[in-house]
């Protein structure tokens, strides 16, 4: 089963509403539990980088192994109701202005379009990268002074706030 | 001491046009990063002072400048549609500036570009620059270019520094070298978006360019950490270091490298 049609799959079990699902083929067998209390399913959007990790473990896993339990789809129909700041380039991540201030944003907090987020330092160039959505900061995504490919997700954002 | 006075560039069309000049600030780039969000300023528009306090270099790195005997200023670019992911233009464009401007000025003398954004004359520093850029979905919504060059000062703090009086023992009038690197900086900057050609160029002024040297692996993964001799061949379209090693490529990015300087 190839990651594309897995990502197909949950996409469809998180849109469907259904609360449950156990999937067995010849090659895989998978099942899914929706968190009770997560609130109704929204469309999937994208795989944000959480789903992303997860779901070559459920791929590298042989067929003759005991069933895949993951968790992952709970955390799928969650994220979709989210929106990600991306990498606008490649560099390095840097939360803080300077390494004793405190970072430009945590979560909780409240974004909207302009609020600076981070600075992305490419190659001697500093980049204040400011926020293209509004809501609040779920999660960060990336470490401090880690480097960042271009349009990975930094932050992921509740815009239903 | 001769404190000068700076007017509004007269061989540009863009850039120094407005010049706001203040005896003293602690960084040029701060303050014009703080007049920006404040104020509506033109492109273009350029800072200067002759006594900056606490200039600023790269990763919290000071700039030491004696008071009126070098160039500090900054000025503002405000591009029309310029993606993000095309900074590095930004770094060659003003290096290369930079560069012609010395190498007219002086053409006897050896005049290098140390990746990313150093001008070295005769493996000394004589200019820094840092750039400052606000992103806004994506694009590039302003630039703050800040330039430091050693003029006049002919004691410095660290030996691999630099100034023109050292080069040549002559003393340079600080308003008519403003003048003349913007119109150079200015020029390159009409460049921007042609990345080949800005690519090419600056590759050939690279300090280092296609000779074999002395490195150092910081924290590149597919080598060990540690010494190794290389060969510049270029940079990638990210700006990262192209270095031949043992007929392999390997592309460098900022933290993930040092120099070895001989005369250090």
């Amino acid at each position: 089963m190839k990651v594309k049609e897995i990502q197909d799959l949950l996409g469809f079990i998180a849109a469907s509403g259904l609360s449950e699902v156990n999937l067995k083929t010849s090659e895989i067998e998978l099942h899914v539990k929706r968190n009770p209390d997560s609130p109704a399913p929204v469309p999937y959007v994208e795989p944000v980088a959480s789903t992303m990790r997860a779901i070559p473990q459920i791929v590298s896993t042989p067929s003759a192994e005991p069933a895949v339990k993951s968790s992952q789809p709970a955390d799928i129909a969650d994220t979709s109701k989210y929106v990600t700041i991306k990498s606008p380039m490649v560099g390095t991540f840097y939360a803080a202005p300077s390494p004793e201030k405190p970072p430009f944003v945590q979560v909780g907090d409240l974004v909207k379009p302009g609020k600076v987020v981070c600075i992305i330092e490419a190659m001697k160039l500093f980049n204040e990268v400011e926020s293209d959505v509004s809501g609040r900061i779920v999660k960060v995504l990336v470490e401090n002074a880690t480097p960042v490919e271009y349009d990975q997700p930094l932050f992921l954002v509740d815009p239903n706030v | 001491m001769k404190i000068n006075r700076f007017y509004p560039l007269i061989s540009t069309q863009i850039v120094g046009k407005k010049l706001i000049n203040v005896p003293e600030c602690n960084s040029t780039n701060t303050l014009l990063n703080h007049l920006i969000q404040n104020t509506k300023l033109p492109n273009g528009t350029l800072l200067i002072t002759e006594n900056q306090t606490a200039g600023r270099g790269q990763h919290h790195n000071r700039w030491f400048s004696e008071p009126y005997q070098n160039l500090t200023f900054s000025f503002l670019w405000i591009p029309k549609n310029f993606a993000a992911h095309q900074a590095f233009q930004l770094n060659m464009a003003t290096s290369l500036g930079l560069y012609n401007f010395l190498s007219a000025l002086l053409p006897q003398k050896k005049i290098h570009i140390k990746w990313s954004n150093d001008i070295l004359l005769e493996g000394s520093k004589i200019c820094g620059i840092l750039i400052e850029n606000k992103i806004r979905n994506h694009k590039i919504l302003y630039s703050v270019v800040g330039i430091g060059l050693n003029v006049n000062q002919t004691q410095f703090p660290i030996h691999s520094a630099t100034s023109l009086k050292l080069a040549t023992q002559q003393t340079y009038d600080l308003p008519t070298l403003l003048e003349n690197i913007c119109f150079h900086i200015e020029k390159q900057y009409q460049n921007l978006g042609n990345f080949s050609y800005l690519k090419s160029c600056y590759t050939r002024a690279l300090y280092r360019y296609q000779e074999l040297s002395w490195y150092e692996n910081i924290s590149h993964k597919s080598l060990p950490v540690g010494k190794f001799q290389g060969t510049i061949l270029g940079i990638n379209d990210h700006g990262k270091l192209a270095i031949a090693l043992e007929n392999k490529l390997y592309h460098f990015g900022i933290q993930e490298i040092k120099f070895f300087i001989e005369n250090v």
